[in-house]
């Protein structure tokens, strides 16, 4: 159950930290777990499988230990080898399309099952067929004995791969009591789970699903998928009502591969709408083994915030063997729900406990103790009847009655729940009515269910939005939606065939229209989000290879000429390599590199072509003017910054804070004085200063710098003199002009005055 | 070598992220609608914008708030 992604739409089910990816092959996962096993006790595992080993480390026993189950031959000996308790164990993996099942939740199940679930699991793990993911924080010990233990309910067990898949599973327990003569059955189409998909798949596809870092989907995309109350709507002929449905549909969107999660933000993304043409007729099949195994969403609902944390195993380790014990029962044989409930109650006696308040968490207030067991069995009832009369109904794996005379609620698996569970051969195809659709004017599709199919309602997801879902189903031609069908390689003209071929009667004009407009539209503007352009040294050189790559190219992605040099490619993998010869690239997704070099004069910007980019050329020419006329060495373009190219730039919103982080960017310096100079006139951020002050200054020029050094240092005239400017000359204060021409004279010095 | 066998020497761009319009008019009514410009760089050409790397999913959404249903090449 470890395949069970953490839940998309609300909070994570309470497990412990797993050291393993979610996409961890579990074939690696066993083969870790086993070699955490201390050497002696592996050694024991290896005798139990008859398999002699010199391995000195317990890593390397392991892999041998793992080897063999890797190996076809290998396993189909451990296969053969099995008790039916033990293919019951494994095979609950299987069907449940597990890789890990809760510890106690597997005990739970097996019990339910009429399996001694404790000699089972320890037999299992003492020939290392099952491994323990004990937490890296305690010692690993022996595994048969940490099966048995009930403290350690919530660890989770793995099965290698090669033995979870037998077939039947061979049901010990005793079939529940049968029913009496049943009438008014009735049984689902199975397709509500279909069409709720396909409408959470839809509005995935329309933009993807962004989760927080708790993978809980942000408020705005939650509301996105629930607006219209399409997804949290109940289901429409359930006969038990299910809680939070919207986790439910994106849960088992996710397990069958409707939902991708993208891993470069954790985002759910829509599958390619090959999806359906690739599983649509498998899709009941596929969301049946889903919701068995599904972990992410539980029967009895989202705890409340008040309610205590309660150690009991997902609601969905009961929902195979529930099915199970149906399946233990004839083809034609119905069960009323009371018996179900009592024969699970003979076989795993205090099952029913899974519902009431767990005792540890709530202080072990015994005195209460007969309500709440009253409490827990009404609330198992409710679990076992949305198991059933829920779920396992709306998938169409039940039908259900009325036992006459009691009218007692009565069930029984159709061919689908036996197919499911391997009981019984596929299912009879639905049979067919191709003209179910009527198309309105007014662009909105009527569908009778009965002619609906999972391809069927794959084909139209493409195109129509599902607005209504009950008795009747609702669909809406939108721009957008006839735009996403595009998008998926359908034409306008496939839009318009499908629903001419489905209709009852001509299609309207008016949406033959609506749907031609709509695509033309849509070639009014493309948008690449990883293009290729290849620039070229100039127009000649670029025509030239224009019109001898589109002679030999595939016309699907002809190639476009862009501006005066460049060759738009949409893939990459179009560009004919051997005809040019790069001799530089750069990649967009990567950070921008340092390419422009500020010349002395702090204003000049050039270009260095070899590690320069279109945006470091767009963002120059938004601050800076091009100089054409002087060309720097190599032809390298040069940027001349000024005040009216600044001003230009603050008009169309760059901040200097802006302008001073592309400069260490792109020429690893801090803006240049001289351009700091010219911001400081261009923006409000320095408010106009006081004016700096200016005057004029009595400048003495000597004949050597000899000389002044001895004015400057004699005590008779340095203190008549202001600043040293250079090595001849010192400003000479206005005031002390006359005592600094008598203390010269003294020297032999007289200077003259302009 | 002969001139129409050699290989051309080019610089190549790639994952750029650009809008590409059929007519130039449209290309201005993108430009005019400045919650969509200010995510645009510059005009490459008549028809080609080039749009800021980290802001594709931005401007998606700002052709869709403006009515277009835009071919996203793959």
């Amino acid at each position: 159950m470890a395949s069970t992604p953490s839940p998309a739409a609300g909070p994570p089910a309470p497990r412990p930290a797993s050291p393993f990816a979610d996409d961890a092959d579990p074939r690696f996962v066993f083969r870790t777990l086993l070699g955490r096993l201390p050497l002696a006790t592996l050694r024991l595992v290896a005798q139990a499988r008859g398999h002699e080993s010199e391995a000195a480390r317990a890593p390397t026993l392991a892999g041998e230990l793992t080897d063999l189950l890797d190996d076809p031959l290998g396993s189909r000996e451990a296969r053969r080898e099995l008790s039916d308790a033990d293919r019951a164990a494994l095979g609950l993996f299987g069907l449940t399309e597990a890789r890990s099942w809760p510890l106690a939740g597997l005990r739970l199940a097996l019990a339910m099952l009429g399996v001694d679930a404790d000699a089972t699991l320890a037999g299992l793990a003492r020939r290392g067929l099952l491994a323990v993911e004990i937490p890296p924080d305690r010692e690993a010990t022996d595994m048969a004995a940490l099966v048995v233990s009930d403290a350690d309910g919530e660890l989770e067990v793995w099965a290698h791969p090669a033995l979870t898949q037998g077939g039947r599973l061979p049901i010990a327990a005793a079939a529940p009591e049968v029913a009496g003569t049943v009438s008014r059955a009735r049984e689902s189409d199975g397709l509500e789970p279909v069409i709720r998909l396909a409408a959470l798949w839809q509005r995935a596809g329309a933009g993807p699903l962004r989760r927080t870092q708790q993978g809980v989907l942000y408020k705005r995309d939650r509301e996105r998928i629930e607006e219209g109350g399409l997804l949290a709507a109940p289901v429409d002929d359930a006969l038990a009502e299910l809680p939070d449905l919207p986790s439910l549909w994106m849960g088992l969107a996710r397990r069958v591969g409707l939902l991708a999660v993208d891993r470069s933000d954790d985002s759910l993304r829509a599958a390619p709408a090959e999806f359906w043409a690739e599983n649509a007729l498998h899709l009941p099949q596929m969301l049946a083994s889903a919701w068995l195994g599904l972990r992410s969403w539980d029967e009895r609902g989202e705890p409340s915030p008040e309610s205590p944390p309660t150690s009991d195993p997902p609601s969905a380790c009961l929902r195979p063997a529930v099915l199970l014990r149906l399946a233990a029962l004839d083809p034609e044989a119905w069960t009323t729900i009371d018996a179900l409930f009592q024969s699970l109650n003979a076989d795993a006696p205090g099952w029913d406990r899974l519902g009431a308040p767990d005792e540890a968490a709530t202080g072990g207030r015994r005195a209460r103790g007969g309500a709440r067991k009253g409490q827990g069995h009404a609330r198992a009832a409710q679990i076992l009847e949305r198991i059933v009369l829920g779920g396992a109904y709306a998938l169409g794996l039940v039908r259900a009655g009325e036992e006459e005379g009691t009218r007692r609620r009565a069930v029984q698996l159709t061919p689908l729940g036996r197919y499911v569970l391997a009981t019984g051969p596929p299912p009879p195809p639905r049979p067919s009515f191709d003209q179910f659709l009527f198309v309105q004017p007014n662009l909105e599709v009527i569908a009778y269910r009965q002619g609906l199919t999972p391809p069927i309602v794959g084909l139209l997801s493409r195109f129509a939005w599902w607005s209504r879902i009950g008795a009747a189903v609702e669909l809406k031609l939108t721009q957008e939606s006839v735009a996403l069908g595009l998008e998926s390689g359908m034409t306008a003209a496939d839009i318009q065939e499908v629903l001419a071929r489905h209709g009852q009667r001509a299609l309207p004009g008016s949406v033959k229209d609506a749907v031609d407009r709509w695509a033309g539209r849509r070639e009014q503007v493309t948008f690449h989000p990883a293009a290729t352009l290849v620039e070229f040294s100039s127009r000649e050189d670029r025509d030239r290879a224009l019109e001898s790559w589109m002679a030999e190219a595939s016309t699907r992605r002809p190639f476009l000429a862009v501006a005066d040099r460049y060759i738009l490619a949409e893939d990459a993998q179009d560009v004919p390599t051997a005809r040019i010869s790069t001799t530089a690239a750069r990649d967009y997704r990567l950070p921008p590199d340092r390419c422009v070099a500020v010349e002395d004069d702090g204003v000049t910007l050039t270009l260095e072509p070899s590690r320069s980019d279109l945006l470091a050329e767009a963002e120059l020419g938004s601050f800076a003017d091009e100089d054409r006329a002087t060309a720097g060495r190599g032809g390298r373009r040069r940027f001349i910054v000024t005040s009216a190219s600044l001003d230009r730039a603050l008009d169309a919103g760059l901040t200097p804070a802006a302008m001073a982080d592309w400069f260490r960017r792109r020429t690893g310096q801090e803006l240049s004085p001289a351009i700091r100079l010219m911001l400081r006139s261009t923006t409000d951020l320095d408010p106009r200063p006081d004016p700096w002050p200016a005057r004029r200054l009595l400048v003495l020029a000597a004949p050597s710098a000899e000389t002044l050094d001895g004015v400057i240092q004699h005590p008779d005239t340095r203190d008549l003199l202001g600043e040293r400017l250079g090595p001849t000359t010192v400003v000479v204060p206005e005031s002390g002009v006359e005592v600094l021409r008598q203390r010269l004279a003294r020297f032999g010095i007289a200077f003259t005055l302009p | 070598m002969s001139r129409a066998n050699a290989r051309i020497p080019v610089k190549m761009h790639r994952n750029v992220t650009l809008i590409r319009t059929s007519e130039p008019v449209i290309a201005e009514e993108l430009l005019a609608r400045k919650s969509l410009s200010r995510l645009i760089l510059a005009r490459l050409s008549d028809t080609v914008l080039l749009v800021k790397p980290d802001e594709a999913d931005g401007a998606v959404e700002e052709l869709r708030k403006m009515g277009h249903t835009p071919r996203i090449a793959r």
